[in-house]
Order: structure tokens, then C-alpha cells, then sequence
């Protein structure tokens, strides 16, 4: 067997896997349903293999794991710096757009990327360009640049890419 | 304990209520949509406050349909309904 | 003890959920209300999950919870990103502090 055939076979042994996780948690594991389970997760296998690309192995689950504790905080710190904001009566606001030239090239990446901003204090994604991000900011004050950086470079880490300040390269 | 459960599902829906403001203010048809995922957020929160306080876990999966439509509604919103006449560069994703 | 430690996360939600609706209301612009919308409701659907969780008696609920906190969270993620997009290609200003 070929080194790629192989490569396909783990991959799609892993969305089966993923698949029937999430139908055990959904049904709360109640085997008699197996009748529609078996269809359903063959099914969602399938599209998701004809709608996402062969790169989504690149992934690394382990190091996802370790900066969630780090995304829920942020995430709770944004909410509580939204709520300070708007409670405030004087709405101590200072909003402005930010173009800020992307490293990433890997699409998934850059899409998580995107949404992981959404999730940060005073940020919000706008528009995903193929080069550049434009990001709607609460307050033109914040280091905007330093705070995207500093985040490209943890996704960078979780998809196993490599960035270099300026400078597009990629490692297997 | 169910009281508890229900009060707060109150709560939640005045804060959609209240929300609801934002449909009749505008101006764009965007805001007006945004006051509708407010709905969804919230009424994930509440059928999912509802199933615990009446014990039928059924009312989850309602809310997991719920979450799935709100996503739904906006793509729709925004592909077909608020679609701009100008260039659609390829984003990529 | 479970059943009130998770009471008090559900209840540490309300001001989440009233501050994402005041901020839906006060704020000037599309894109600021959507700083709102996808903030401070998310991270109240969070607190209520994390609520109902605690005081939850099966693992599979409390994985069942998790999941659909999730899911809520890529879709408003995703939502905020689509709306800002287009608004941005109907060239709607940001409003600013002159």
C-alpha cells in the first residue's frame, strides 16, 4: 500500500470515528438506534470528505487542547470587557478598522485565525483577504498587531506550519 | 428547583424582548437580522434552562436544531437576501 | 452542594445576556453591535452550560452541553465574520469619535 493511500485510509478512519463520537453523545448512547446511526455517520463521512480538503491531518488535536483553557479565558475576559464598555454611561468606546497583513497562507488556519479573533478582547474579524485581514476594533488604542501575532503564532503551532516575522514558509 | 429554572428562562426572554427593539429601530436590514441571532443565542439558553427545569431532555435537541438554524438563517441573510452588487473576490474559505 | 454552585454560574450568566442586549441597543454602528452580539451572549450561553453541567448526573449530558455551546459558538463566529464582510462591501462606514 502507497504511502497516500494510507494516508487517505487514516483519514477517513478518523471522521468515522469523529462521527459516531458525536452520534453516541447525541443519542446519549442508546445502541438501539443503530438503524439510523449507521446510514447518518456514512453519509456525513462522506460529505465531509467532498467538502473539506486532504489537509485538515495537519492538525494537531493535542495542542488545540492545550490553548483552549487559554481561548475560554480570553473569551470571558472580551464579554467582561464588553459588558464594563456598554454599562459604562459615557460608552467609553473608540472603534476603527485595522489591516493587518497576514503570515498564514494554510486556508483552515486562516479561518481559525479569523474566528479566534472574534473571540478576543476588543476585536472582530471583518473581511479574510487572501493576503490580509481587515479587524473592526472597539478601541484603536489596543496593539492590535501584537495581540494578532502573537495568535497567528499558536495557530501557526496547532496546524504545524511554521511562520517567520515577514517572511511565508511552510514545513510539513 | 424548577421555579428556578423557569424564572431565569423569564429573564432571558425579556432580554430578547427588550432586543427586539433593534427590529424596529434599523436601519439596515443587517441590524435588524442581528436582533434575530440575539433570538438564537438566547433561545438556545432557554430551551436548554427549560429542559432541565421540566426534566425532558428532548427540549435539548430542540436547542441544537435551534443553534443549527440561527447559523442557517444568517448565511441565507447574507448570500441571498443582503447580496451586494459589487465584485466577490475569492476568499479563500 | 453541585445543585448550587451551578445555580450560581447560571445566575453569574443573566448580566452577560442583559449587557449583550443593552450593548445591541446603545452601541452606534453594525459592527460594534455585533462586538455585543457575539461577546457577551456567548460567553452567557457559556456560563449556563457550565451551570447545567455541574449539576448534570450523566457524562454523555455533560459532553451533549459542551457540544452545543460549541456549535453556537463557530456559528456566531462565523455569523459576526459574514455580516461584517458584507457590510463592509456595501462600504457602510464605521462609525468613529470625531
Amino acid at each position: 500500500m502507497s504511502a497516500t493511500t494510507s494516508c487517505k485510509l487514516s483519514l477517513i478512519f478518523r471522521r468515522l470515528v469523529f462521527f459516531c463520537s458525536i452520534w453516541l453523545v447525541l443519542s446519549k448512547a442508546d445502541l438501539s438506534s443503530w438503524p439510523f446511526a449507521l446510514p447518518t455517520v456514512l453519509i456525513s463521512t462522506w460529505i465531509s470528505l467532498c467538502l473539506g480538503g486532504p489537509e485538515g491531518h495537519l492538525l494537531k488535536p493535542v495542542v488545540l487542547l492545550r490553548y483552549l483553557p487559554l481561548f475560554v479565558l480570553q473569551s470571558i475576559a472580551s464579554a467582561f470587557d464588553v459588558m464594563v464598555r456598554v454599562l459604562n454611561p459615557s460608552l467609553p468606546i473608540h472603534p476603527g478598522l485595522v489591516h493587518y497583513p497576514l503570515s498564514l497562507t494554510h486556508d483552515g488556519a486562516k479561518v481559525l485565525l479569523a474566528n479566534c479573533i472574534t473571540m478576543l478582547p476588543g476585536t472582530i474579524s471583518a473581511q479574510l483577504n487572501d493576503d490580509h485581514l481587515i479587524v473592526h476594533t472597539l478601541d484603536t488604542s489596543l496593539p492590535v498587531h501584537a495581540i494578532i501575532n502573537r495568535l497567528e503564532r499558536k495557530i501557526a503551532n496547532i496546524f504545524r506550519l511554521e511562520i517567520t516575522s515577514g517572511q511565508k514558509e511552510f514545513q510539513p | 428547583m424548577t421555579s428556578f429554572y423557569v424564572g431565569v428562562a423569564l429573564v432571558l426572554l425579556l432580554t430578547i424582548i427588550i432586543g427586539l427593539l433593534r427590529v424596529l429601530w434599523g436601519p439596515t436590514a443587517a441590524d435588524r437580522m442581528m436582533a434575530a441571532q440575539l433570538f438564537s443565542t438566547c433561545g438556545v439558553a432557554i430551551l436548554l434552562l427549560l429542559a432541565r427545569g421540566f426534566g425532558q431532555l428532548i427540549i435539548e435537541d430542540v436547542a441544537l436544531v435551534f443553534a443549527l438554524l440561527g447559523a442557517l438563517a444568517i448565511v441565507a441573510f447574507v448570500r441571498r437576501a443582503w447580496k451586494t452588487d459589487g465584485p466577490k473576490p475569492d476568499k479563500g474559505a | 452542594m453541585r445543585e448550587l454552585l451551578g445555580a450560581f454560574f447560571i445566575i453569574l450568566a443573566i448580566p452577560f445576556f442583559l449587557s449583550g442586549t443593552i450593548g445591541l441597543l446603545r452601541l452606534p454602528d453594525i459592527y460594534t453591535r455585533l462586538h455585543a452580539l457575539t461577546k457577551a451572549d456567548n460567553v452567557g450561553l457559556g456560563f449556563i452550560v457550565f451551570g447545567l453541567a455541574i449539576q448534570a448526573t450523566s457524562w454523555l449530558e455533560v459532553v451533549k452541553l459542551f457540544l452545543i455551546w460549541f456549535l453556537v459558538l463557530m456559528a456566531s463566529a462565523t455569523s459576526c465574520h459574514l455580516i461584517a464582510d458584507a457590510a463592509l462591501r456595501r462600504n457602510i462606514k464605521p462609525w468613529t469619535k470625531e
